[in-house]
């Protein structure tokens, strides 16, 4: 996959846990597979405000009101983000303790859903990862499809343009 | 011819008498000009008089006394002489009677028309036939001498009633303090139960209001000491840097509170080791610059210290607190330094207070050999000035008292049992709150008087004894003193705590002479009391240590082994992720305390789950567990009552992790 390492992607990672931040910034950044541009938000409502640039993922702290106690919670965003931009790629995370969360964020249109935990950044890079790469593929199959369409329209062309010039040997036009 | 010889005889027996009495006669008048030169030059007043009141005669006194020439006096009827005619009448009364008059105390009037007061011891005269023909008498001027004595008495008498007022003023504000005790103790406890938030705000203002007035009752009973003549002057080696910025960080929030910016510019060629009264100069100051800070709506407040010069192991030292603030009126610029002076009756109504800040800070300043000045215009700020000339000592000063003392914070509980002897209901239960809020398993006896106190320490085993010292039937030095005396080792050798209600020199000496081992001044604050009774159990040799319970038995340390693993040994990572911990766990901390005191759930829940990443990458996993269970009893309203006990303990162990944390981070560099 070392092709796909020239393309940068573009990652936003919301949380008000400026810990877990740097942290999962650092991780995805040292074992991504990817060349990742990433942006770090505080508050939903500062990831809203630049959900225009179109991210290729948005990891999502379910509870965001550490700091500020009238901060919308994660789900709230996620409808936005959501609305905002239909299919964009986002994935929840949150503690162990919120499993019925899980389930509604994945109702509500979420791509997946970690546990904060200690294997939280690696899943999150995997996931990450598997976004993107699906992303190629997809772009992959869909250039190729396309260039087979292009293929056959060629060989469809080449067989009249022989039919055409071998009726055209026996003088039949 | 024998005719001759006789009259030759006789003349000469003539000649001879006539030069004898020649010699008599200049003899007795050399004697009289002695006696006259004598009484002329006494300073009381001799005089003769007839029975019918005319002066026969007189010495130089009596006229220079009544201001008369001989010839004037000898020409006056004696009654003229008196303030009070009536005077003379019973003078002569008790002549006539007894023959003299010692020491009679009469009112004469001078020539112009002055009044003098006068002693006069008189006698009568008499002739062959016994009849009385005058008087004869002293007079003694002693106006000047009653004046004095009548300036003495008044003097004394102002003396004491000043005195009076001092004591009556430190006795009052000693029987406020009693109360205001309970007062203050009952808020810090009812601050402590849930509590809508609405009741909180209304008990931080009550709050409020009782520093203040505690604050107040100090300013007076410091302002009675000082008139009293009671203050006395500390002189042990101190760091005024220290000082300074120690009243500088205190006071900084009220300057930041109303958007001042407090600026202190000290000297650095300001000699460390200084010897004087810190505590009398930290008063000083802090009366100057939050006075400053008061009537100041915006700007500044600077502080500037100098040093002068340095001269023998002596450095003079310049102090100003100068502010942009509403300043003082030409003409009471004289008034301010006086008690009970503000710049004027409206500046009372609209800044508060009791106006005997400056007068504190002047007499304090007096007392200190110093001299303060104040320079100001009305609307363009105030500065005030002062010079101090402090010495120089060689002694390095002692650590400050926060590194020597212990840290009682990782005992969690207390198996012991202490005996109360207090008589005030309402001081009772705020103490024995306040240790049972801290010490659960503590068991607390209580007596209201010393009697009592010692038949109930007859009868049990206590740990500690806090006793106060006023009681009524027997006080607590009086009780102090008995336990040491009258019980066998090792029971009479208990620890004991004096409680007493302010804090002379003279009353702690008197409660350990009592053998008591500490005092504490009321109003009590609760972790000086528990730093107290700890620093005396651990003193205590009865007292085992294993009664010190730990919160399972291990207080939970800092690891930073999560940290490495997830950092995967990456040091710029750790260090900055530590960095991150040690800025924002203060704050977190502050929220955890603050939304528990206030009993805002959500918040709690909220500051909890966030915190919960801490503890982890701490390695706190028994802390870790903690903040969980107040996350959850926050969100389930559960098991309230427990949260505060169980925030203290995070607290705790955070604010040690956060040292650990810092040692750690510099340990990298």
């Amino acid at each position: 996959m070392d092709t796909t390492k020239k393309k940068r992607y573009r990652v936003f990672l919301v949380d008000d846990d400026t810990k877990h931040l740097v942290m999962l910034k650092n991780h995805l950044e040292k074992k991504s597979d990817y060349d990742l541009e990433i942006n770090i938000f505080s508050s939903g409502e500062a990831c809203l405000e630049r959900i225009q640039e179109n991210p290729d993922v948005v990891v999502l702290d379910y509870y965001l009101d550490g700091i500020r106690t009238d901060a919308a919670n994660g789900l709230e965003i996620l409808r936005k983000i959501l609305r905002a931009n239909p299919g964009q790629d986002v994935i929840m995370m949150s503690g162990q303790d919120n499993i019925k969360v899980a389930i509604d964020t994945i109702d509500n249109g979420a791509y997946d859903y970690i546990i904060k935990g200690e294997s939280a950044y690696l899943r999150a890079q995997m996931i990450i990862d598997h976004i993107i790469r699906n992303k190629n593929l997809s772009r992959y199959l869909r250039d190729s499809r396309r260039k087979e369409n292009i293929l056959i329209g060629i060989v469809i062309f080449m067989f009249f343009l022989l039919l055409l010039v071998s009726l055209a040997s026996r003088g039949i036009v | 011819m024998e005719e001759n010889l006789l009259i030759q005889k006789l003349r000469e027996l003539l000649a001879r008498d006539f030069v004898h009495r020649k010699s008599i006669e200049s003899d007795l008048y050399r004697s009289e000009e002695k006696y006259r030169m004598l009484i002329d030059q006494l300073t009381d007043a001799i005089y003769l008089s007839t029975l019918d009141g005319t002066f026969t005669g007189c010495n130089r006194a009596l006229l220079e006394m009544l201001g008369y020439s001989y010839k004037e006096l000898m020409q006056l009827s004696v009654s003229a002489i008196y303030a009070h005619p009536d005077d003379r009448r019973h003078l002569l009364q008790q002549l006539i009677d007894k023959g003299e008059v010692r020491d009679y105390e009469v009112q004469l009037k001078r020539k112009n028309g002055e009044l003098i007061d006068c002693l006069v011891n008189s006698s009568v005269r008499r002739d062959q036939n016994h009849e009385i023909v005058g008087f004869q008498g002293i007079i003694r001027d002693i106006t000047l001498r009653k004046k004095t004595f009548e300036l003495q008495r008044a003097k004394d008498l102002a003396e004491r009633a000043n005195k009076f007022k001092a004591e009556f003023l430190a006795n009052m504000s000693h029987e406020i303090r009693t109360p205001m005790n309970a007062i203050g103790g009952m808020l810090q406890l009812l601050n402590k139960t849930n509590l809508e938030p609405k009741q909180h705000e209304y008990l931080d203002g009550m709050q409020t209001a009782v520093d203040s007035l505690l604050q107040i009752i100090n300013d007076i009973l410091d302002f009675s000491k000082i008139e009293a003549g009671k203050m006395e002057l500390d002189n042990r080696p101190f760091s005024l840097q220290q000082t300074v910025e120690a009243i500088i960080s205190t006071i900084r929030f009220k300057a930041e509170e109303k958007g001042l910016e407090l600026v202190l510019d000290m000297d650095p060629s300001i000699p460390p080791n200084l010897q004087g009264d810190p505590l009398r100069i930290n008063q000083i100051l802090l009366n100057l610059i939050s006075n400053a800070i008061k009537f100041t709506p915006e700007g500044e407040v600077r502080v500037t210290i100098r040093l002068i010069d340095k001269l023998d192991h002596k450095a003079r030292l310049f102090f100003s607190v100068k502010d942009t603030g509403i300043g003082i009126e030409q003409e009471k610029l004289q008034d301010i330094f006086e008690s009970f002076t503000q710049a004027s009756t409206d500046t009372t109504r609209l800044y508060g207070g009791t106006g005997l800040g400056l007068a504190i800070v002047k007499k304090l300043i007096d007392m200190l050999n110093g001299a303060i000045m104040v320079r100001s215009r009305k609307g363009q700020g105030s500065e005030f000035i002062f010079e101090l000339e402090l010495s120089q000592t060689d002694n390095v000063q002692p650590a400050s008292q926060s590194e020597q003392e212990k840290d009682w914070s990782t005992v969690q509980d207390l198996q012991a049992r202490f005996l109360m002897a207090e008589d005030h209901a309402l001081n009772q239960l705020v103490t024995t709150e306040m240790l049972k809020g801290r010490f659960p398993s503590l068991q607390i006896d209580v007596a209201e008087t010393g009697r009592q106190a010692i038949s109930l320490f007859e009868d049990h085993n206590y740990d500690l004894v806090l006793m106060d010292v006023q009681m009524p039937e027997m006080d607590g030095h009086e009780a102090a003193r008995y336990i040491r005396t009258h019980f066998p080792k090792p029971k009479s050798e208990v620890p004991i705590l004096a409680f007493t209600a302010y804090a002379t020199s003279g009353e702690a000496e008197k409660c350990l002479e009592a053998g008591m081992n500490d005092y504490i001044s009321k109003p009590v604050r609760a972790t000086q009391l528990i730093s107290k009774i700890m620093q005396m159990l651990d003193a205590s040799e009865q007292f085992s240590k294993e009664h010190f319970l730990q919160e399972n038995k291990v207080q939970e340390h800092i690891s930073f082994e999560y940290l490495n693993t997830v950092t995967e040994d990456d040091e710029e990572l750790k260090l900055r992720m530590m960095r991150i911990m040690l800025d924002e766990t203060p704050m977190e901390l502050k929220s955890l305390e603050e939304a528990a005191a206030a009993s805002q759930w959500d918040n709690l829940r909220a500051v909890a789950h966030k915190m919960k990443s801490t503890m982890q990458f701490l390695g706190l996993e028994d802390t870790l567990e903690t903040v969980k269970f107040i996350e959850v009893s926050a969100r389930e309203r559960t098991h309230l009552e427990q949260i505060p006990e169980k925030v203290r303990s995070v607290v705790q162990v955070c604010t040690r992790a956060l040292g650990a944390l810092q040692e750690e981070i510099d340990r990298i560099k």
